[in-house]
């Protein structure tokens, strides 16, 4: 056993929540390197080492394996961004703070820009990526709802404000900064953030 | 003077016409399948022509021409903004106000310039034409803040800080617009308020 290479299969039960955590590392990797199309379950699996039936047996379908990542992916991003608001008194904070903090999030997963971009994109073409799309959509969206909501309450957005444009406006700017992120060089960011920031406190613009 | 129509190449109009409908029938299959997915031979199945090869020898050169097309037909919208003398979040709001133009009048450009960025991550040749094209849109936004740009700003901000903080919002517009346009100009209104400081109350602060 010693001298025989080591058998691609199935492994030994005792690293099977190991073995499910490193599908779904290597996955994300290669849906948002290569596109939907292109990240195989051969591949990936092949990248871990172990057989595609192998894969198969922790998820039943390239779709499921992608919906649970993304899901896990965009729940623990839209998490953090959540709880870094809630420490903030007031919307301006909170926006801040998530700015602030979607520059950590790119940083430590430089992979969660690729993978978003590739989710909006690649959606309208594979219609077994609609759940995986709508569900992370949702995520996004409530986090945007809530910071609406306060606001609303605390008076300082106007009580009669157009929400669902408010919603796309907020989700548009988090996704176009997650963008910039991605294809500009770290070393622009903190301006970036800044300007962002700016632009919610009120102080990027002279205004009469 | 009743000529018999030769065969062979089309007539000069007829070329012209075909082309049009070529490059239609490109910029809707990158748009819905994706750049892997388009061939020029599914291009050509779709005009229905044998081959595309007296209109563009290559892909790459189809795609490149789909881009600068579009890229002018954007520039000619809003190139008289960089020239007005209004202050810096004026012109930047006009600039929102020409997009949302532009994908009124020509909806499926938003789905085209959202859908080709996902896919410019994957193919190199797709990259560079983008790049060019942004590096345009740059050298754009470089000449919208010196005409007076720098006296529209507070103390401290970063110019290039704020242009690409720009491009993004853009670019999430832009994604949005693919959804809805109707939805799109509703969230350029409230982008036009926070832009203006008109969106957030803000007596209520210390």
């Amino acid at each position: 056993m010693t001298s025989a290479t080591r058998r691609p299969g199935r492994p030994a039960d005792g690293n099977s929540e190991e073995l499910r955590e490193q599908i779904l590392s290597v996955a994300t990797k290669h849906l948002s390197t290569y596109g939907y199309a292109q990240a195989t379950v051969k591949a990936i699996a092949e990248e871990v080492g172990i057989t595609s039936g192998a894969v198969y047996h922790y998820y039943p379908s390239k779709q499921a394996l992608i919906e649970v990542l993304s899901v896990r992916l965009i729940t623990d991003a839209v998490t953090r961004l959540r709880r870094a608001a809630e420490l903030q008194p007031d919307f301006v904070g909170r926006v801040n703070a998530i700015f602030d903090e979607l520059d950590v999030l790119h940083r430590e997963q430089p992979e969660l820009a690729g993978f978003t971009l590739v989710l909006t994109s690649d959606v309208a073409r594979y219609a077994e990526l609609r759940i995986a799309y709508e569900s992370c959509l949702s995520l996004y969206v409530d986090l945007c709802r809530w910071l609406i909501d306060e606001a609303v309450i605390a008076g300082e957005l106007a009580p009669d404000i157009d929400r669902p444009s408010m919603v796309d406006m907020l989700h548009a700017t988090i996704t176009g900064i997650i963008s910039t992120l991605s294809r500009v060089r770290p070393e622009h960011h903190g301006a970036i953030i800044d300007s962002a920031k700016r632009l919610f406190a009120g102080n990027l613009f002279v205004t009469p | 003077m009743s000529r018999k129509r030769r065969l062979g190449r089309p007539a000069r109009s007829d070329g012209a016409r075909t082309r049009q409908k070529v490059l239609e029938a490109a910029q809707r299959q990158l748009s819905t399948v994706g750049y892997a997915a388009t061939t020029l031979r599914s291009i050509a199945e779709e005009v229905g022509i044998t081959s595309l090869y007296h209109y563009f020898p290559s892909k790459s050169e189809l795609v490149t021409t789909l881009l600068n097309e579009a890229a002018e037909y954007t520039f000619s919208r809003i190139e008289h903004v960089a020239e007005l003398d209004a202050p810096i979040v004026d012109k930047l709001v006009m600039l929102l106000r020409a997009e949302e133009a532009i994908f009124n009048e020509r909806p499926e450009l938003a789905a085209f310039s959202t859908r080709l960025l996902g896919d410019a991550m994957r193919y190199t040749e797709l990259s560079a034409g983008l790049r060019v094209t942004r590096r345009t849109m740059n050298d754009f936004y470089a000449r919208l803040l010196s005409e007076n740009g720098a006296t529209g700003l507070q103390e401290g901000v970063d110019q290039q800080g704020l242009i690409e903080l720009f491009a993004g919002i853009t670019h999430g517009m832009a994604s949005l617009a693919a959804t809805s346009t109707v939805r799109h100009s509703a969230a350029i209104d409230r982008m036009a308020e926070l832009f203006h400081d008109t969106l957030i109350n803000r007596q209520l602060r210390a």
